[in-house]
Formats: C-alpha cells, sequence, structure tokens
C-alpha cells in the first residue's frame, strides 16, 4: 500500500470517527431531552399514534381518521376519548389520525400491532365518505408516508427496492436519536418556553355548525359534488379486509364505527337532482359496507342515522355535540359487549 | 442532484474514490464523466447538449483566435464565438418572455418555457466568453486538449452557481498531477460541512420570513416589509455564500481551489466596495468584459462616460439575470449608485477631511448601515413577484416604517408578534438568534479549529455535523442562484 493509500484509509477511518461521535452526541441529547424535559406536553393529541403509539395499559383504542379525531372540539376535555372515559370510567387511547389514508390506515395498524396486547377492543371508524367514488387525486403513500418512515417499515422490498431502502434508511435515523424519532420535538419544546403550542380552537378546527359559520361546509361539498362519480359502484372493501387480517391475527376485538353523515347537509347544498343521486350512494355504500361486515361476522356499531343536523361541523365531522354522542355509543357498547 | 441532496452525498464519495484510483493522464475523464453525470441528474437532456454546444464553439473559436495573426480574422472569430454564446444564453433566459408576448400578441398557447430551465448555463456560458476574450486579448493561449477544456467549463462543483473561473487559473489546476493532500481533504470536508450548515440551518430560515412576506406583500405594512427585505438580504448572501463554500470545498477535495466569491459584502462601506465583496468572480467578469470596455470607449466623455459605462454594465448585469423588469431596476439601481459616486465621492471625501472623520469607526459603522440599506432597498425589487410588489414595498416602507399607533395599540408583545415573528415559530427565531453570533465569530475562521487541541477539534466537527442535523430546516427551498 502506497503512502497516499494509506493517508486516505486513515482520513476515512477519521471521518468514520467523527460520524460515530455525531452519532453519541445526537444519541445522549436525545436521551436526556425525552427522559427530563415535558416534551410531551406540547405534542399535538391528536397525533399520539405517532410519537407515542407504544401501548399504555388502556383496553380500548380508537382508531381511524378525523371523524375519531375531535377535529371540531374547543377543548380537550371535549374530545371523543376524554367524553368515552367520563361515560364509561375506562381509558380509550386516542389512535386515530387526521386525513388518514389507505396507506396511513395500513401503518397505523402495525404501530398498534407491535405493542398492544390480546384482547384489546379496537374501534375503527369509517366515515360515509371513505368508500365515496370521487375523481379527487390522493396522495401517493398516505399523508403520513414520511412520518410513519421514521417509526417502522411502511413498504415492502418487493415492491419498491429503493423506496425500501430509502425506508430503511428513515427507520434508522428514527431509531438513531429521539430528535430525529417524531418530527417538532425540539420546535415544540422551545417554543413551548414562551407559548405553548395550541392545538383547539385554531383557524376552521373550532366547535362549528355547518350552516352557521362561514362556507366552510358549503365549499367542501361542492368539491366533493364536483368531483363525485356516483355512478361508480363499489365492489369489495379492501381496506376492511386488510385490517382485518392485521388485527385479528393479534386476538384483537375489532368493531368498525359507522360513523353519521349530515343527510340536511346534502339536502340543503345540493342541486336537486345531484343531491338525491349523492344521497343514494352513501345511502348504497353505507348498505353495501353493513352487509360486506355481517357477511364476513366483523362487529359494527352503526351510527350512520345518529345525529341530527346541529350535531355536524360539515358533512362528515361531528362537532362537540355529535361527538357527545358518539363517545356515548362506543361506551355503551362496551358496557352491554363486555370483554 | 445539488448539494443539499441525499444522491449526492452517495454520488461525491463514488466519484472521489474513482478519480484517486484512477491513473493521473485519465482523471479529467473521471471529473468530466462525474460533470457531465452531475449535471444530467436535473433531467433536462437539453442542458447537456447547451453544455456541449457552448464548449464546442468556444473551444473552435478560441482555436481560430489563437490561430490567426491577422487582427480582422481574429476578432471575426471572436465576434462569431460571442455572438452565438449569447445567443444560447438568451434563447434559454428569454424564451418565457418571448412565449408570453407572442402568446398575447398571436392568441396562442405555446408552452415550450415551461419544460425548458437553464440551470447553470449562464455561468458556462459567460466563462466561455471570457476564455475567448482572453485569448483575443493575448492574455491565455488556446487550449489544445479538448479533454481538459471541457473539463474546464462542465466541472461539476462550479458548475451550478460557480464561481465564474478564467482560464487562466483553473486550467493549469485540472491539468496537475493529483497528489493526495490530507490537509486539503481536511479543510475542503470542513468548508463544505460549513457551507451545508449556511444553506439548510441559516438561509433555510430566513426563507422563511422573506417568502412569507414577499409572497403576499399587501397583506403587510411598514416593520413587517422592513423586516421581510433584510430577511431576504441576509438569505440571499448566506444561500449563495454557502453553494460558494460548497463547491469550494468540494473542489479542494480534488485538489482544485476555485475562487473564492463572497467577502463579508454587508461590510462594505459604499457600492462600489460591496461590489469587491459580493459574487466576486461575476462582478470581476462584467467589469473586465463590459465595464473596462465601455470606459475606454467613452473615455473620451471623461467623468460622463465613467458613469455611463457603470449604468450600462449593471444594466446587463440586471438582464442576465433574467426577463424581468425586478432584476433590469435592481441592475439600473447599482448603476445608479454607482454612477452617482462617480460625481460625489471627491466631495464626500473633502467633507469627511474638513471634519476630521477619516478615520473615525463611526462614520466607518454609518457607511457599512447605509450601504447595506441601499443594498437591500434594490433586493426588494430582485425579489418581488411584480414591480407592483416592488413599489408597494419600497412606498409603504417610506409612509409607515415603524408604526408607532399601531404598536401601542396592540402592546409591545402584539405588535412584535404580528410584526417580527409573523407566522414563524419561535424555535426558528431561536435557532436565528443563537446561530448568527456564531457565524459572525467563526465565519472567517472556521480553520483556527485546526490549531485546536484533538479533542476541541473533533468535538467541533461532530457538533457542527450534529446541529446541522438537529436544526436543519424542514423545507428546503432550492438554491437562490439556481434559477440563473
Amino acid at each position: 500500500m502506497t503512502e497516499s493509500s494509506k493517508k486516505l484509509l486513515s482520513f476515512i477511518a477519521k471521518i468514520g470517527l467523527v460520524l460515530i461521535l455525531t452519532i453519541s452526541i445526537l444519541k445522549i441529547s436525545g436521551e436526556l431531552i425525552e427522559r427530563y424535559t415535558p416534551w410531551q406536553k406540547y405534542m399535538d393529541p391528536r397525533e399520539r399514534l405517532l410519537w407515542n403509539g407504544h401501548y399504555n395499559g388502556t383496553k380500548y383504542v380508537l382508531f381511524g381518521d378525523s371523524e375519531f379525531s375531535s377535529m371540531y372540539v374547543d377543548s380537550p376535555d371535549k374530545t371523543i376519548w376524554e367524553r368515552f372515559k367520563f361515560y364509561s370510567d375506562q381509558d380509550i387511547f386516542p389512535g386515530a389520525l387526521v386525513g388518514s389514508k389507505r396507506e396511513d390506515f395500513i401503518s397505523a395498524a402495525k404501530i398498534i400491532a407491535a405493542s398492544w396486547p390480546a384482547g384489546t377492543t379496537i374501534f375503527i371508524n369509517i366515515v360515509p365518505g371513505r368508500f365515496f367514488p370521487t375523481r379527487l387525486p390522493q396522495p401517493v403513500g398516505g399523508n403520513y408516508d414520511y412520518k410513519f418512515r421514521r417509526l417502522i417499515l411502511t413498504c415492502n422490498f418487493s415492491d419498491d427496492p429503493a423506496k425500501y431502502i430509502k425506508n430503511i434508511a428513515h427507520c434508522f435515523i428514527g431509531k438513531l436519536s429521539f430528535l430525529f424519532k417524531y418530527d417538532n420535538v425540539c420546535k415544540n419544546l422551545i417554543a413551548g418556553l414562551s407559548t405553548p403550542p395550541v392545538y383547539f380552537k385554531i383557524n376552521e378546527r373550532f366547535n362549528r355548525i355547518w350552516n352557521c359559520d362561514g362556507d366552510f361546509a358549503l365549499n367542501s361539498y361542492k368539491k366533493l359534488e364536483e368531483n363525485a362519480l356516483p355512478d361508480k359502484r363499489i365492489k369489495s372493501f379492501p381496506l376492511i379486509d386488510q385490517l382485518q387480517s392485521k388485527f385479528s391475527g393479534k386476538g384483537y376485538r375489532i368493531v368498525f364505527v359507522l360513523t353519521p353523515l349530515n343527510r340536511d347537509l346534502i339536502l340543503s347544498y345540493g342541486s336537486e337532482k345531484s343531491a338525491l343521486t349523492i344521497f343514494n350512494c352513501f345511502d348504497q355504500i353505507h348498505q353495501d359496507i353493513k352487509s360486506y361486515l355481517a357477511s364476513r361476522g366483523i362487529l359494527s356499531i352503526d351510527l350512520y342515522n345518529a345525529c341530527d343536523s346541529e350535531c355536524f361541523a360539515d358533512m362528515n365531522h361531528t362537532n362537540e355535540h355529535g361527538d357527545e354522542i358518539v363517545a356515548k355509543a362506543l361506551a355503551e357498547w362496551i358496557m352491554s359487549n363486555p370483554l | 442532484m445539488t448539494f443539499t441532496s441525499f444522491t449526492f452525498y452517495l454520488f461525491l464519495p463514488v466519484v472521489y474514490l474513482i478519480f484517486y484510483w484512477t491513473a493521473d493522464r485519465w482523471r479529467w475523464l473521471v471529473l468530466l464523466v462525474a460533470s457531465y453525470g452531475f449535471y444530467a441528474s436535473f433531467k433536462a437532456p437539453y442542458l447537456l447538449i447547451v453544455l456541449f454546444m457552448v464548449t464546442i464553439i468556444s473551444y473552435v473559436c478560441g482555436s481560430r483566435i489563437g490561430s490567426h495573426q491577422d487582427e480582422t480574422g481574429r476578432k471575426r472569430w471572436l465576434q462569431i464565438g460571442v455572438v452565438a454564446c449569447v445567443a444560447i444564453l438568451a434563447f434559454l433566459k428569454y424564451l418565457p418572455f418571448f412565449e408570453t408576448h407572442t402568446n398575447t400578441l398571436f392568441g396562442l398557447n405555446i408552452t415550450l418555457s415551461r419544460t425548458i430551465i437553464s440551470i447553470g448555463v449562464s455561468y458556462f456560458t459567460f466563462q466561455a466568453i471570457s476564455y475567448l476574450a482572453d485569448i483575443y486579448l493575448e492574455i491565455e493561449d488556446p487550449e489544445k486538449h479538448f479533454g481538459h477544456y471541457a473539463l474546464y467549463m462542465a466541472f461539476f462543483p462550479k458548475l451550478l452557481q460557480g464561481p465564474i473561473e478564467r482560464a487562466g487559473y483553473l486550467l493549469p489546476q485540472l491539468k496537475q498531477p493529483y497528489q493526495f493532500d490530507y490537509d486539503a481533504m481536511r479543510s475542503g470536508l470542513l468548508l463544505f460541512t460549513w457551507g451545508l450548515f449556511k444553506k439548510v440551518v441559516v438561509a433555510d430560515r430566513f426563507a422563511l420570513y422573506a417568502d412569507q412576506v414577499f409572497n403576499n406583500v399587501h397583506s403587510y405594512t411598514g416593520l413587517t416589509l422592513i423586516i421581510g427585505t433584510y430577511a431576504y438580504a441576509f438569505q440571499i448572501f448566506f444561500d449563495f455564500s454557502a453553494y460558494t463554500d460548497m463547491a469550494r470545498g468540494v473542489g479542494r477535495m480534488f485538489g482544485i481551489n476555485l475562487t473564492e466569491n463572497f467577502n463579508s459584502p454587508y461590510l462594505a462601506t459604499s457600492i462600489a466596495d460591496f461590489w469587491r465583496r459580493w459574487h466576486i468572480s461575476f462582478s470581476r467578469w462584467i467589469l473586465d468584459y463590459i465595464f473596462k470596455p465601455l470606459q475606454l470607449g467613452w473615455r473620451d466623455w471623461g467623468q460622463t462616460g465613467t458613469a455611463l459605462a457603470l449604468l450600462v454594465t449593471f444594466f446587463v448585469s440586471g438582464i442576465w439575470h433574467g426577463a424581468s423588469w425586478g432584476f433590469v431596476i435592481w441592475g439600473l439601481l447599482h448603476g445608479i449608485y454607482l454612477a452617482a459616486s462617480t460625481y460625489y465621492r471627491p466631495y464626500q471625501k473633502k467633507l469627511h477631511k474638513m471634519f476630521g472623520l477619516e478615520h473615525s469607526s463611526w462614520l466607518k459603522w454609518w457607511q457599512v448601515l447605509v450601504t447595506f440599506n441601499l443594498v437591500s432597498l434594490a433586493w426588494i425589487f430582485f425579489r418581488a413577484k411584480s414591480l407592483g410588489d416592488a413599489w408597494y414595498i419600497v412606498n409603504n416602507i417610506a409612509h409607515t416604517g415603524f408604526d408607532y399607533k399601531l404598536a401601542r395599540s396592540n402592546g409591545i408583545a402584539g405588535f412584535l408578534n404580528e410584526n417580527l415573528f409573523l407566522n414563524i415559530s419561535m424555535y426558528d427565531f431561536t435557532v436565528l438568534v443563537v446561530v448568527l453570533p456564531v457565524i459572525w465569530l467563526l465565519n472567517k475562521r472556521i480553520f483556527s479549529v485546526f490549531s485546536k487541541p484533538a479533542l476541541a477539534r473533533w468535538l467541533s466537527y461532530a457538533l457542527l455535523l450534529a446541529v446541522i442535523a438537529v436544526f436543519m430546516c424542514q423545507d428546503k427551498p432550492a438554491f437562490v442562484y439556481f434559477q440563473f
């Protein structure tokens, strides 16, 4: 080996050592922050699954998307999970994520399945719009792809080797230090020193009623109406099958909750013809899902018609009043269906 | 692939190791292939063709200038080369402008320019022109080895954003046999990492402020617009100087010293001083190849000729940045500043002497402040989305400034929250407040770490990497000067 090659090797070795030293600094500082700072206080409770999705002793899990995330309440004590506790005296883990897509559901299921014990009851919400056929584009990889990549392997080697390798690198970075595991830990912690981040009653997200507080509900309905493909019939529900297979192998009790639809909004905002078409389409999908679940012997709670019009913030999402009804229904269900 | 992309961190070591294990006589080929590969990563094959065309044109014209003994022939080949290079550059730069006007005039819907990007073209075109001019002026001999010349044009660290290197400086370095130099590698890597820090931790954070204000100027008034303008001034400086540091760092690893492009420009005491410190390779280029010939041509007009030459030079500099009135006005403003200074400079000196202020540090800092504000004023036109936006900012700052009434009615905390922090989190603000003094202290002294004891040295390296990893901005805007 030449003198120059020796020098190069020594240089590369030193780079390696600097990297090890860097990793050690990141690891130690991450540990210190995780253990000795109140970081959890500043995290978004609606993303609990992402920053602390480990088993916490509860026997019940709320799983799904925005309908189970209590988007339209003014304070934490009005959330579905807090109201559920009020009615049942049982804790429930808030594992739903706002805006979850199919891929997010699958990744979230992997996190729950990783630590929750057999016998856990998992309430999975199915909003009426979940299977409504539209031409609206869906985000590739879901809305939480980046965040999930730091926590778990979200794809298979056989699907896309390059993505898989990148995912492994992300997982490694996530495991490398607490600082990289969850987004915004440092940001929230430093911001929290002066003004703690606010997660309730911000922008559009407050305890609103669909026909009173601006055009928010109208706009989202119009978007759906413009992009609706009501003639397209949904024949199968692969997401239900995927979640069922993911969870049932772990010995969980799975309960699909068919959440309410704001029928008055459709009648009020839709043109006469389109309202009826959309209305029928929702009803048809609802019936199809019910039959589908029944044919497979899957437990379900049907809240499709459980709320009247003032319980809604828009077409699918309930406000404080609606969340109260949903939480009460879940609490009653567990009391009449004990483990 | 850019210097901040993950792919680059795989590309660089692979290229280096191949370069290292290759015999000296073929190393230029490794770097040339790597440079074209680097350029190809932008997935715009026509860019490779443009680079190759400019290389061929300038190489052939350079050889012809060198081989002709008569002035007419030499001048003709210079003109052919320069016109061809400028035509290519103008086509790519001004295509969107012509397209928009053609569409409006003839009611067409041509969208060719939407798929066209011109990353790096300005830089290598200017380099080609300087090569031709230097041969014509007999400063340089034409390069005989086409491979070496092609590498001079395409060398990947400086391909996208310069520095614009002169043939006399870069070509001999590219021909030199490579010897592994531990110190050069170490300093190169440190310079690259320092640049990365400036880009992802500092410049991108200033961009949060600047983008918020400039993307929606009519929502803001007074102090917010001033802060947005200063934020952009710092964003563009940190962004561009970061790129230069990274380019110079990579160059050093391959045994090449690239020109330093920035020398604390915001500490300049006059606009002329600013242009000696800002984008140095570009300002030297316009000085040598535009200003000096013009000044020479108009020397009979005395001071007026010089002022006019400055005005035209900076007008061209504005046009070089792109087909936008904002760039033109930015260039003209700098031209006006400099042209005016040719008239008032002698009186200013006399005045300072009369009051005994020549060596006063107060005067120096006052001049720094004035220069910085004049430069920032010009940046408004450079950054604003339209002339209307720019005018709104200037007009509003002039009429509102610090709004005492608003401050009193909102209370200081509320006022600062709305005007200083905007929607930027306390976190980003804190990071900037903490890192800026560090940069102020270390920017000129980063290599002093090599003289520190081993433990301090190693901890410094590791801390720098850790800070980058933890505090890098989540949103990663592209380098500002890529578009030029």
